[in-house]
């Protein structure tokens, strides 16, 4: 009877209890990065290689898709631009929208899966077939040896990636416009810098910084606290690649508010 | 592997790292390698302008707005500019800033103050620190206006002069044109409605009459011709004509009152309604001289000529490009010109505040 | 017979030394449980230097968990493991790395970093400890793989071994440091009756040429006979009985010989008994 009646109530505690818990661990975990960032001689041998593969092995996706956007960009901004709008805002349009908003969140959302759902993989089957204990008792300290290097890299590379991104895009943007819309390289350029201010640049690499260290703090996490076989891998791949898909869409709404205002 | 390894990453690094760096200077547009001149000026505002703006002198590009600040010792706004050192400043150089376009951005102008008498310039400046003006944002839209107001007066003086059945049929001619970029620059700031909101509404009344006051002109302009063409009722022309100038000047009062609610406004207002007003003198002056007799004028169809080609040509640039607006404002040359009108007309109205008896004779229909 | 000499612990100065048993595992009154599902419940249990002691129980019951607390893997809900007198729980981090190197573990699959070559893996631990040249690594591992019986497997990838090499493999890395204790997770779960005999035969090598320490838990109660000079059954989170292995296989408890036996129904019955005896056995 009580349970019927209160059963609503005792769910959403319960809710509440396990976010708050989860919440929880997660600064612990997050902590415990922070205090192994001391332990250099565990993590620095290992950053190189996971620099190359969460990082450069990252740049052909992102590369393909920033050529894209760029293309498609430039089309919709001259489909757009009819009538009294002169047409070198392409360029504007192109060259701000890239840096701002989609070379960083595009690549941030291709990498969440790239990149995400490797590390919860390979740290959720290290877990469940216990070699982070394995690492324990051989007296490593498996945050500072699998975790750091993997955020490291995630937060030196992820600028790096987006640069190009961001650069190709905007080339490919260029390319369309002088080739499809019967602009002039002259005019793409005009617009391309007639709102450009040098902050667009650091603020498309805070961003970025920012989702390498979401990206990769969440699917380190996922994979730490995996649990129970190879579903308990799967749903863990899943849920970094969730939830930091989600964070990367509130870190960009976020920045903009703080930085953008 | 490891070897390979950090030869990878490494490269990809310094890639991008060069990258960014490059392309940063690039989007910037400076100069390479040229080492710059730092200028700084003092404003009572700064209107839209944003660091990296660019710098004009002479109509080019030769700089960049590096840094925007609030100075309260100077009570103004401190604008540093870093400046290509082959712009040779004048001796009295002053910084105008304007729009560079409708689209809202604006350019800093190394400008000689005794270009622009009418600017308020800042004064009294530390050293150092050049003095600044700030031209006021509506320009761009009240410009088009009097530059149709401006040429119609042209057009109404010529035809003072002669004043044919030729002529009366090439008047015709142009005043539908003229209504024509009326309608379109009605159309146009309908269009710019969105980004200038409640400015452009007033803006908006003004050109409705202006198309309407040149429909009425060209009304007028018709009977006319029907003058030539059946011979008499001059009178009863005469009586329209006036009534096209009450109308138009009903219309300057009404303008005047639509736009007194914003101060900002007024001043550029005025000098439009000026404009409007002193067309409409024009008008009733031609009038006038029509009244009695027209006489021998045709050495002067050639001139006539020469002023409705010069009207046309501006419609043909206006028109051309797909017969957008959009085209004109793009058009950095037609800008200009426009800008050069306001500054013309503004010298005008202060003209005739300071010495109406020149004007009295011309104006006493009203 | 013993290789080992006194405790070379360098974190031993943390040590109460009025702790009369010094060099052995001690487990007092440790509970532990899973959100609501209890595990261990007043649970006691010392292993002295020199024993190889199994711990038996049912699937669940525990056993595994018991052995990972020993290194501080996870920490218990309430009661104190002591290594060689020292409180586990209260290390800090440093004297813990320093507890592991003395403790050797070997996981039920082996936990082989299965990126690395067999000898890569040996060489893991000895490399985070530093002190080591590499000619005394390689010589490490090779003497460590000759006593598991893996000689030439060093360049090999665990993913090249099959499942009792694997749990060789994983043998060999665990004595790489030498340690004093092993301790082994269901060694011989998974395999067949031969391999079986033969890591068991290893499991009695450790003892005799390292002179280590061993807690085994198993639930194979023949393996568990041949390599342990006692056997704690450990069932509800307590040890329910313990002794040699003469003596369980003669128990009257008949859980136990319902587990000895593999008789259900003995288990059952004992289940039974055990609630009735205890004080509020009311509660079904």
């Amino acid at each position: 009877m009580k349970d019927l009646t209160f059963g609503p109530f005792a769910a959403v505690g319960k809710a509440t209890e396990d976010i708050l818990a989860s919440l929880g661990k997660f600064g612990e975990f997050f902590i415990e990065i922070l205090r192994s960032l001391r332990d250099v001689s565990t993590w620095s041998p290992l950053l190189v290689q996971q620099m190359r593969r969460l990082g450069v092995d990252s740049i052909p996706i992102s590369l393909f898709l920033a050529m894209f956007t760029g293309v498609v960009l430039a089309l919709q901004a001259s489909y757009t631009f009819t009538g009294q709008i002169p047409l070198y805002f392409v360029g504007t349009l192109v060259g701000k929208t890239m840096m701002l908003e989609l070379g960083p969140v595009l690549t941030g959302l291709a990498l969440s899966g790239r990149v995400g759902a490797n590390i919860a993989a390979q740290l959720g089957t290290m877990r469940v077939s216990e070699q982070i204990d394995a690492l324990e008792t051989l007296a490593y300290n498996p945050v500072a040896y699998l975790v750091v290097p993997r955020v490291l890299a995630g937060v030196l590379m992820f600028p790096v990636i987006v640069i190009f991104a961001n650069a190709l895009g905007i080339s490919a943007g260029l390319v369309t416009a002088v080739n499809l819309l019967d602009m002039s390289t002259q005019d793409f350029i005009r617009g391309l810098r007639l709102f450009y201010a040098p902050f667009d640049i650091t603020f498309s690499l805070i961003k970025t910084t920012s989702f390498g260290l979401v990206i990769t703090v969440i699917g380190s996490f996922m994979g730490f606290t995996t649990r129970g076989g190879a579903e308990g891998v799967g749903s863990s791949t899943t849920r970094a690649v969730v939830i930091s898909s989600m964070l990367i869409l509130v870190l960009d709404a976020f920045w903009a508010v703080v930085l953008l205002q | 592997m490891r070897l390979k390894n950090e030869i990878v990453v490494g490269m990809v690094v310094v890639l991008g790292a060069v990258l960014t760096v490059v392309g940063a200077f690039w989007l910037s547009g400076r100069p390479w390698g040229e080492s710059q001149r730092e200028l700084v000026a003092v404003f009572v505002e700064v209107g839209g302008l944003r660091s990296g703006n660019p710098v004009k002198f002479r109509g080019v590009e030769v700089g960049r707005i590096t840094k925007i600040e609030l100075d309260p010792s100077v009570g103004g706004v401190l604008v540093t500019m870093d400046v290509s050192p082959r712009a040779e400043l004048p001796v009295d150089t002053g910084v105008l800033l304007t729009s560079a376009s409708l689209f809202g951005d604006w350019q800093a102008q190394i400008v000689s103050r005794a270009a622009y008498p009418d600017e308020q310039f800042t004064g009294g400046n530390p050293p150092g620190v050049l003095p600044g003006a700030t031209q006021p944002d509506i320009t761009q839209l009240t410009a088009v206006g009097n530059r149709i107001a401006s040429d119609l007066q042209v057009l109404a003086q010529r035809v003072e002069l002669a004043f044919t059945e030729e002529t009366a049929l090439k008047i015709r001619e142009t005043i539908e044109n003229v209504e024509g970029i009326s309608q379109q620059l009605a159309g146009f700031v309908d269009q710019q409605t969105n980004v200038y909101h409640d400015v452009s509404q007033n803006v908006l009344a003004a050109a409705e009459n202006i198309t309407q006051t040149t429909a009425r002109v060209g009304r007028v302009a018709t009977e006319v011709e029907a003058v030539f063409v059946e011979g008499g009722e001059v009178q009863r022309i005469l009586g329209n004509v006036r009534q096209a100038s009450q109308n138009l000047e009903d219309l300057s009062i009404r303008l005047d009152q639509a736009t007194a609610g914003i101060p900002s406004l007024v001043s550029r207002a005025d000098t439009t309604l000026g404009d409007l007003g002193h067309l409409a003198a024009s008008t009733a002056d031609l009038l006038d001289s029509v009244e009695p007799q027209v006489h021998e004028i045709g050495p002067a169809i050639a001139e006539m000529r020469h002023g409705i080609a010069t009207l046309e040509r501006t419609l043909a640039r206006v028109e051309s490009g797909d017969g957008t607006l959009g085209r004109m404002v793009g058009d950095p040359a037609l800008y200009e010109e426009t800008q050069a009108t306001i500054t013309a007309l503004r010298r005008m109205l202060a003209d005739i505040q300071a010495n109406p008896e020149r004007y009295i004779g011309a104006v006493r229909i009203f | 017979m013993l290789l080992r000499g006194a405790p070379s612990f360098s974190a031993s100065w943390f040590v109460d030394f009025d702790w009369p048993f010094a060099d052995m595992i001690e487990f007092i009154n440790v509970s532990k449980a899973f959100g609501s599902k209890v595990v261990l419940k007043g649970f006691n249990l010392k292993v002295n230097e020199g024993d190889t002691v199994s711990l038996v129980g049912f699937s669940g019951s525990g056993k595994s968990i018991s052995l990972k607390k020993i290194v501080g893997l996870i920490a218990p809900d309430e009661g104190t493991i002591r290594v060689d007198g020292l409180d586990v729980q209260s290390l800090n981090r440093h004297e813990l790395y320093e507890l592991r190197r003395n403790v050797g573990f070997v996981f039920q699959f082996a936990a082989l970093f299965d990126s690395m070559t067999i000898a890569e893996n040996l060489a893991m631990g000895l490399l985070k400890a530093g002190g080591y040249t590499e000619d005394a690594i390689r010589e490490r591992i090779e003497e460590s793989l000759r006593l598991v019986e893996l000689e030439g497997f060093g360049p090999r990838l665990p993913s090249e071994l099959s499942g009792g090499q694997k749990k060789r493999a994983g043998l060999a890395r665990a004595i790489a440091f030498r340690p004093k204790y092993l301790l082994y997770d269901e060694p011989t779960s998974g395999l067949d009756p031969v391999t079986t005999a033969v890591i068991d035969r290893l499991i009695l090598r450790m003892r005799d040429e390292l002179g280590v320490t061993s807690i085994v838990v198993t639930h194979d109660m023949r393996s568990a006979e041949r390599i342990s000079n006692r056997i704690a059954m450990l069932y509800d989170g307590r040890i329910l009985e313990e002794g040699t292995p003469e003596e369980l296989f003669r128990s009257t408890n008949p859980i136990v010989r319902g587990f000895v036996d593999g008789r259900p129904e003995l288990v059952e019955q004992g289940n039974r008994e055990l609630q009735g005896l205890s004080p509020d056995g009311s509660m079904p």
